[in-house]
């Protein structure tokens, strides 16, 4: 597993110094870190206690509108195993017509990619009254009421956040995370 | 000696404070950089600990997300810690994320946990755990460096050597000052001590300095001084009080052997003086009697030898009889009786005795009394007569032309009417007197009022002294007044020792008396009892020349015998002399038995006066007088005038008992 992640990131390492990329390339380079960086997130972040019917019920990430993400998760979502007991749930959801599929309000961590054009205030308030943590590449994603938002800083992958958002549902981003995010001056 | 002292008590407290200061500054300095080190050290750990956790924990997402800048902006406080040299972050694989400062070289490759020590070097890895799993995802690589802990402890334990050396400087100086406070005390009694030693002058003092056992131990010291001055000085008087007894003993045995030398001297002048005296008469006593028989001598050359073998005699047993009183006296045995005496009859005989002489002078002799004057008084009447004759004779031997009177009078004890009183006589003569340097060597033995005196008027110059000791002894003494060439008054007085009723008073004045020229009345008859054939035949001549008839008795008996048969026949005798000493029967015996068988009549014992109480033996036996052997004639003739008609019974009325 650390062979498979340690080449995972060499792959990345590598293709980022030789390649020239393209913007596309540079997407698809990207997948895999941000699978592995949503995967990650949980453990930075504290949902209600009433989020988990059991102390080893699943942790739910939802991924809306992206299947290569999604199959990444799932990859990453195995080498991790879970967020202490519970184990890692990764579900695939296609971007409804309305803007929001009430199936959301089982996942903890919701994916939305910027290509599904879900209306982020919808979104933002279904996130509210189910405590769902919402994560986007779409832009001023953040800006627009959702929880944490993936930008490319310096052809980096950083992450914007709003612990303002994050608290009006009732979750709680802890402050090494938010260290790691990106500061709009 | 001083640096003995010295050593002995300020060096030794100088090291004492020293070394305490030293050994307390040294175990304080010491002790507080070990607690200091050890504390530092274990504040370093902790702290050590502490960053790494927090570090670590803080370093969690950085290390999880491998963002090497967050990770260095997490490590970049680590400037402000004196002690990190540089930090890593590793992450999970080993790989380096962050280095600070940057570019310090650090290993490429997570080294291994744990902590290591290289010198001051300490190199600290720890785990970087997951938050949720708590699995090691990265570590966190520390390195420090003591040294500059060292060093503050090496600043510290230099700059506690500066304080415990000027702690050293600060207690040395203290210790000096303060040791001063206790030595001081202790150099000054040392000092007053050494000077009192030296000088042995007890008055000085220790100075008091401070209070305190020394301020005590001084204060018993200077104590000590006052009790030592204090005895030093009463034995100091001690000693001046017996110098002063010693002196004066000296002084006093001085004067006792100048006494004694002068009374040796007085004894030796006194012999050589009797020597002369004695020797002058009986050499002309012995001279004339060879004369005397020398048959081929003229009848007027006889005559005058027998006259001057007669006033030489006289002369010698004046002297001897002088002699022998002064001897008395002097030695204090001269016994002095009191019995009732009449001072009146004593005055009479004395006049009596000595009529002849101033008759023989052409002097008019007179008795005159002054005022009352008892009839008896208690005096020794022998001693009061020797006195008024001594007197009257010298008056006599001085006075050519005039008289010489005996005035008489009487004081009594001026707040006792029956006590004591004095009898005064005054013997005044118109003689040649005396100067005042004449009356100053009066009374003293040998010593005439000139040298040429006794070979004008002759005499041992010893009748004064006797005179005025004799008056002494009986309770008074003699005084003199005299004008050369005017005439003396001798005043006699005497005590009367204590009157009774018995003893009235004679009021009237009597009137000059004149006596009858001193012979017997023709045909006296007289009795003479001597059984030495030579006084028998001197004093019968002696009496029948002065015109008695003169019956002689060989002894007492025969004497007795005589006496009884005259007096049963009418014709007793007037006057019988009895010789004390004779075989058969003595004078004693006779007197008793005539006494027993009521003779009436006077008695006169002779008696050679040799032994003590002569005369009191006679008295009690009954005599009435006695005349003293060898016999004067005057003396023996105005006793016998004296007694002549009186009657013995009357006579022994008077006779009192000595109180």
């Amino acid at each position: 597993m650390d062979g498979l992640r340690k080449l995972t990131i060499a792959v990345f390492a590598v293709s980022a110094v030789l390649l020239p990329l393209e913007a596309s390339d540079r997407e698809t380079r990207l997948i895999p870190v941000r699978a592995e960086m949503l995967t990650r997130f949980p453990k930075y972040v504290e949902w209600p206690k009433a989020r988990f019917a059991k102390d080893d019920s699943p942790f739910v990430i939802g991924v809306v509108g992206d299947q290569p993400l999604y199959d990444a998760v799932v990859a990453a979502a195995k080498q991790q195993k879970g967020v202490g007991k519970h184990p890692f749930s990764v579900q695939f959801f296609d971007p409804p017509k309305d803007h929001v599929d009430p199936k959301w309000k089982d996942c903890h961590l919701l994916y939305v990619a910027q290509s599904a054009k879900i209306d982020t205030k919808k979104l933002s308030e279904f996130a509210k009254k189910h405590h769902v943590l919402t994560v986007s590449d779409a832009d001023k994603f953040v800006q627009n009421g959702g929880c944490m938002e993936f930008v490319i800083v310096r052809r980096k992958l950083r992450f914007r956040a709003s612990a303002e958002t994050a608290k009006d549902s009732e979750l709680k981003l802890s402050s090494n995370l938010l260290r790691m995010a990106v500061k709009d001056e | 000696m001083s640096h003995r002292r010295s050593q002995s008590i300020r060096a030794r407290l100088f090291a004492i404070s020293l070394f305490a200061t030293g050994v307390a500054v040294l175990l304080a300095g010491g002790a507080l950089c070990l607690y200091e080190l050890q504390d530092q050290r274990a504040g370093f750990e902790q702290s050590l600990r502490v960053r790494s956790a927090v570090l670590g924990a803080t370093l969690v997402a950085a290390v999880e997300f491998e963002d090497s800048s967050v990770a260095l902006d997490i490590l970049r406080p680590l400037e402000s810690d004196p002690y990190v040299v540089f930090a890593a972050a590793y992450t999970a694989d080993g790989r380096r994320l962050a280095t600070f400062p940057e570019g310090a070289t650090a290993p490429d490759v997570a080294p291994e946990l744990g902590t290591r020590e290289e010198g001051s070097v300490i190199t600290d890895v720890s785990a970087i755990d997951d938050q949720v799993s708590r699995l090691p995802i990265g570590r966190l690589l520390l390195v420090s460096d003591l040294g500059p802990m060292y060093d503050a402890l090496e600043r510290r334990l230099l700059t506690m050597a500066g304080i415990l050396f000027l702690s050293l400087v600060i207690a040395t100086y203290l210790g000096t000052r303060l040791q001063e406070r206790i030595t001081q005390p202790i150099h000054e009694l040392v000092r007053a001590a050494g000077a009192i030693q030296e000088s042995q002058d007890f008055s000085a003092r220790a100075t008091r300095m401070g209070g305190g056992e020394l301020g005590v131990l001084t204060d018993a010291f200077n104590d000590m001084l006052d009790r030592i001055e204090k005895s030093n000085l009463e034995l100091r008087a001690h000693r001046d009080v017996l110098e002063h007894k010693v002196r004066e003993r000296t002084y006093e045995l001085e004067l006792a052997l100048d006494r004694a030398e002068s009374a040796n001297r007085a004894k030796t002048d006194f012999l050589a003086n009797m020597s002369h005296e004695i020797r002058t008469p009986m050499t002309a006593i012995m001279g004339y009697a060879e004369l005397l028989l020398d048959r081929d001598q003229s009848e007027e050359e006889r005559r005058n030898a027998s006259e001057t073998i007669d006033r030489n005699s006289k002369h010698l047993l004046t002297i001897i009889n002088d002699i022998l009183d002064i001897s008395k006296i002097e030695a204090g045995q001269m016994s002095i009786e009191r019995i009732a005496a009449s001072p009146g009859a004593i005055v009479e005989e004395v006049v009596n005795l000595l009529q002849q002489r101033a008759d023989e002078k052409g002097l008019d002799l007179a008795v005159e009394e002054r005022g009352a004057a008892p009839d008896r008084i208690l005096t020794d009447p022998t001693r009061l007569r020797q006195i008024l004759l001594n007197l009257t004779g010298n008056a006599i031997k001085f006075t050519e032309r005039g008289s010489v009177r005996l005035v008489t009078d009487f004081r009594l004890a001026p707040d006792d009417p029956q006590g004591e009183g004095t009898l005064v006589v005054q013997i005044i003569d118109t003689g040649i007197g005396l100067t005042p340097d004449e009356l100053g060597r009066l009374f003293r033995p040998f010593h005439q009022a000139d040298e040429t005196v006794t070979r004008e008027f002759g005499g041992t110059g010893l009748g004064l002294v006797i005179s005025r000791r004799l008056a002494e002894l009986l309770g008074g003494g003699v005084e003199v007044e005299s004008e050369k060439g005017r005439g003396s008054t001798f005043t006699v007085f005497v005590s009367t020792g204590r009157l009774d009723d018995a003893a009235s008073l004679t009021a009237t004045p009597q009137k000059v008396v004149h006596r009858p020229r001193g012979c017997l009345e023709e045909g006296t008859k007289l009795l003479l009892v001597e059984d030495g054939p030579d006084n028998q035949r001197l004093i019968q001549f002696v009496l029948q020349k002065a015109g008695a008839q003169v019956d002689v008795a060989a002894n007492g008996q025969l004497g007795l015998d005589a006496a009884l048969a005259a007096w049963e026949e009418g014709a007793p005798y007037e006057v019988i002399l009895m010789d004390m000493q004779m075989p058969v029967l003595d004078g004693y015996s006779a007197t008793r038995q005539l006494r027993e068988a009521g003779y009436p009549y006077p008695i006169v014992a002779l008696t050679a006066h040799a032994f003590e109480g002569d005369d009191e033996r006679c008295r009690e036996a009954g005599c009435d007088d006695y005349a003293t052997k060898p016999i004067d004639r005057t003396d023996l003739t105005a006793k016998i005038a004296f007694w002549k008609g009186h009657h013995a019974v009357t006579e022994a009325k008077w006779r009192l008992e000595p109180q």
